[in-house]
């Protein structure tokens, strides 16, 4: 596990990687990039840099200042030509190179791959830029600023202050830290000046000087220094290169151990320290009043001992999310196994109120106020429940926004025209959800592009639209979520999915009996793929497979409909929540059995001689016209003590796939929230069809087992 | 970490060659204390289909499910009525929990190394879950190699396992 330092800068670049890439993606598409949009790249370079420097991961943090350079460049000459894809070309490689980085460093390792390639060219396309706009190639664009600025403020200002409200960045006063008055006189305090000069081409003195004020913050009392804002302020790095970065501090240490301490300065040039009798001697020191009232009005957290978190939530707060407006709602993140913690409790408690409501200690008796007081916990229970649910829930949105990225960058390398819209991003899903249907949908999506999108001439031939439309949408309906991957290419091609399912040997039954539907899904088959040659995006048949594995581990499934001609649709369906669901509990004998409700069409007892048995000894019941198979419960798991005559049970109508069945049991206990627990693993291994898919703890705390009424349909149609 | 460490072989030696003495027909067994986490009385088992005999099904353990084991069936012998005696001992090894039904339990006995041995050769496999043989006064404790009791024809239910999770 990585070091929560680290921990916080992966997660912190992934945001900015993520925001960059739908930047750069949305900015292509416009033809240019909006000023809003050269600002926000900027910054996300600006800070990657910043703190990849500080983690000393260098190679990111170069590559990420060769980007910024870009940025800087159109921003402060705005140049009329800009190679937009160029750019956004750009942008996307290094956000590539360093995700591989962050996923690197992830699993443990050090990020250590060269950019020195990316970042060559990166700096030979500026340079071109600069030449086709007619600038000079060489011109350093920070000290034409600077100079800029300078002359504006009449020059020798001993410290610029571009802003005039005055803002201190408190990088090290602890809050309890006594005011400086009162302590100068204690004795052994020293007030020191110091102004630290950074080698020249060194590069990035802002985030050099913020090193320094971190490993000074640990050793002084007070701490202020100039240019205030050394990370936020885009001018602080000319300051600093010019007038050195100003260092205003009191501490216990003595002037030689400062003077050490400050020596180990990575790239330091030369260095003035100064001690002074007081702080009133000093040239910079703001008074506690204005810290106070600075403090006020960036009523942002100080957090002294990790300033980079504090930036990320800056940065999170910028970035525009639909989720919430500007009332400032505050943020956290939380580590996912404390959630799922939390979820683990919520359900002993789900299992716990069951056990005290349902006690058979209380049956019989007249619990008038016990019975209110129940169902108030009971009501408290269920908020509780999709409280912590929701919780847990996020929307679909960044997922999807991925699939922008794979349109791009398919329809560029196969010459096709095709857009993607988003509907209905905002939905939301588990995390869980969330993170595994990622790769199925990028296949989906891919091979939609790739199969489905005609070139644009057999388009325009055809009639339709030039520019392909691939639709992701998603909506709740009910206990699921469902996605769906239209596009208005092709559709797909039955004769060849046919004579491919012959070639493979995969066909179940005689082709005549295939629906539209089942001939369609061949193409989720392992090794399935009609097209003829191999692309790099898609082709080998790998990959449509993992689209019904991910899925299926879901809980979902995957429906495939297509119109020759006018595209095809793929429908995936999840169940929202995987951990609590509504079951019916039955008994068998002295066992107990839980039917996920949803499964459940209807049940009756069913009359005498309803059930009938074909000449082998199968089990059937006509039901709304249509004859469904019945399995006896008892029979399938050996249970001796149940009733067998079917006119004393009772048959349980479910529904999988698109068949019904009939499961007979004794009797039906009632409705009731459970808790999915897996089966010991000690008796899953040893247990391999038997249509149980977990276990649950009923109320009166007995443990009832999960019937998979999905892995019984296989089990009986097989 | 070196505080942890410590404090687990420090343990350790305490529970060393400690046993909790069992009984199962006329012998006298013991299983090694650290693998002992509680005893329980017998309880309702909820049976689960498809599973060897000696698997009597699961049971709740305050919200934790956990396997049980007749001891009787599981050395196969002739299994014997459930009584107020009987009890399930709850043991773990390497986070995996299992219960064992046996007669009844004894007590906590130290058992010197010097007065354990190695059971006799015999060519059946009627020795296979007895790692050692204890000397007690007069009498005999069979030895439990509880690593055994999760294994089940040559199938390693940790080796399983970690397969699993490493796909996982």
């Amino acid at each position: 596990m990585a070091e929560p330092m680290v921990e916080i800068f992966i997660f912190e670049t992934r945001q900015f990687l993520e925001q960059l890439e739908q930047i750069a993606l949305g900015s292509e598409e416009q033809g240019g990039f909006s000023e809003e949009d050269v600002n926000e790249i900027f910054r996300a370079m600006h800070t990657i840099k910043g703190s990849a420097a500080m983690m000393m991961f260098d190679q990111v943090s170069t590559l990420a200042h060769s980007v910024e350079d870009i940025f800087f460049y159109i921003r402060e000459l705005k140049p009329e030509k800009v190679d937009a894809t160029a750019i956004t070309d750009i942008v996307l490689n290094a956000v590539d190179f360093m995700r591989i980085e962050m996923e690197k460093l992830d699993a443990g390792g050090s990020p250590d791959m060269s950019s020195e390639e990316l970042r060559n060219y990166t700096k030979e396309f500026l340079r071109n830029m600069k030449i086709d706009n007619g600038h000079d190639p060489d011109i350093d664009l920070r000290k034409v600023k600077n100079a800029q600025k300078a002359g504006a403020e009449g020059g020798q200002a001993p410290a610029p202050e571009p802003e005039p409200p005055k803002k201190f960045y408190i990088g090290a006063a602890k809050p309890t830290a006594p005011p400086p008055e009162s302590t100068g006189t204690a004795g052994q305090q020293h007030v020191f000046e110091a102004t630290i000069f950074f080698q020249d081409g060194c590069e990035m003195e802002e985030v050099r000087a913020f090193g320094v004020v971190n490993s000074l913050k640990d050793k002084v009392k007070e701490l202020h220094y100039l240019p205030e804002k050394i990370l936020e302020d885009e001018s602080a790095t000319d300051t600093i290169r010019n007038m050195g970065f100003r260092l205003f501090f009191t501490t216990l240490q003595n002037y030689d151990e400062v003077k050490t301490e400050l020596e180990q300065t990575i790239f330091l040039d030369h260095m003035e320290l100064k001690e002074v009798g007081s702080v009133s001697e000093l040239e910079y020191w703001p008074s506690q009043e204005t810290i106070a009232i600075t403090a006020l009005e960036n009523s942002e957290p100080i957090k002294p001992a990790m300033p980079p978190v504090q930036r990320d939530l800056t940065g999170e707060a910028r970035k525009p999310t639909p989720a919430r407006g500007g009332d400032g709602a505050q943020m956290i993140t939380v580590r996912v196994d404390k959630l799922d913690k939390l979820m683990d409790l919520v359900g002993e408690m789900v299992i716990a109120e069951a056990m005290v409501t349902q006690n058979p200690d209380l049956k019989g008796l007249e619990l008038d106020n016990f019975a209110k007081a129940a169902r108030q916990l009971h009501k408290i229970n269920g908020e509780l429940q999709d409280s912590v649910m929701a919780l847990r829930m996020v929307p679909l949105e960044g997922t999807f926004k991925k699939m922008n990225r794979i349109v791009r960058d398919m329809t560029k390398k196969l010459g096709k025209k095709a857009r993607l819209v988003l509907v209905g991003e905002s939905t939301e899903v588990d995390k869980n959800i969330n993170e595994h249907i990622s790769d199925p949908l990028m296949h989906i999506v891919r091979n939609s592009v790739d199969h489905g999108i005609e070139m644009p001439d057999v388009r325009v031939d055809a009639g339709k639209e030039e520019t392909g439309t691939v639709i992701l949408s998603a909506e709740n309906v009910g206990g699921e979520v469902v996605i769906k991957i239209k596009d208005d290419g092709g559709g797909l091609n039955k004769e060849k999915i046919l004579e491919r399912a012959r070639k493979n040997g995969i066909l179940t039954k005689p082709e005549s009996e295939l629906t539209d539907r089942e001939i369609y899904s061949f193409i989720f088959a392992p090794g399935f793929s009609t097209k003829e040659a191999v692309t790099e995006f898609s082709g080998r048949g790998v990959g449509m497979d993992v689209v019904v594995s991910n899925i299926k581990a879901l809980g979902g499934k995957v429906i495939v409909d297509s119109e020759p001609g006018l595209g095809s649709t793929t429908t995936i369906k999840i169940p929202l929540t995987l951990a609590i669901i509504e079951g019916m509990s039955v008994s068998v004998g002295g066992s107990r059995f839980t039917v996920p409700i949803n499964y459940i069409s209807r049940s009756f007892r069913p009359e005498e001689g309803a059930i009938f048995k074909d000449p082998d000894g199968s089990e059937m019941i006509m039901v709304q016209g249509s004859c469904c198979p019945v399995v006896r419960l008892y029979d399938m798991y050996g249970i001796a003590d149940a009733i067998q005559e079917p006119t004393e049970g009772i048959l349980l109508l479910l529904e999988a796939g698109d068949t019904r069945f009939g499961v007979l049991a004794d009797e039906l206990l009632g409705v009731q929230e459970i808790v999915v627990k897996p089966v010991p693993k000690y008796i899953s291994r040893m247990m391999k069809t038997t249509g149980i898919s977990g276990c649950t703890l009923l109320g009166d705390g007995s443990i009832s087992l999960i019937i998979d009424p999905q892995q019984v349909h296989n089990i009986i149609f097989d | 970490m070196e505080d942890d460490k410590l404090l687990m072989e420090e343990d350790e030696d305490t529970q060393k060659d400690k046993y909790l003495t069992f009984s199962l027909g006329n012998e006298i067994y013991g299983i090694d204390i650290k693998v002992v986490i509680e005893i329980i009385g017998i309880q309702k088992i909820t049976a689960v289909p498809e599973v060897p005999d000696y698997v009597k099904g699961i049971i709740n353990l305050r919200g934790k499910i956990i396997p049980v084991v007749d001891m009787h069936l599981r050395f196969r012998r002739q299994g014997k009525e459930y009584t107020d005696r009987t009890c399930v001992i709850v043991i773990e090894v390497k986070d995996v929990l299992i219960g064992l039904i046996v007669d009844g339990v004894s007590e906590v006995l130290t058992i010197d190394e010097k007065n354990v041995v190695p059971p006799p050769e015999l060519k059946a496999s009627q020795n296979k879950y007895i790692r050692s043989i204890g000397k007690i006064g007069e009498g005999v404790v069979l030895l439990l190699d509880w690593m055994k009791l999760f294994t089940e024809d040559d199938q390693n239910l940790f080796d399983d396992m970690s397969m699993e999770e490493a796909q996982g």
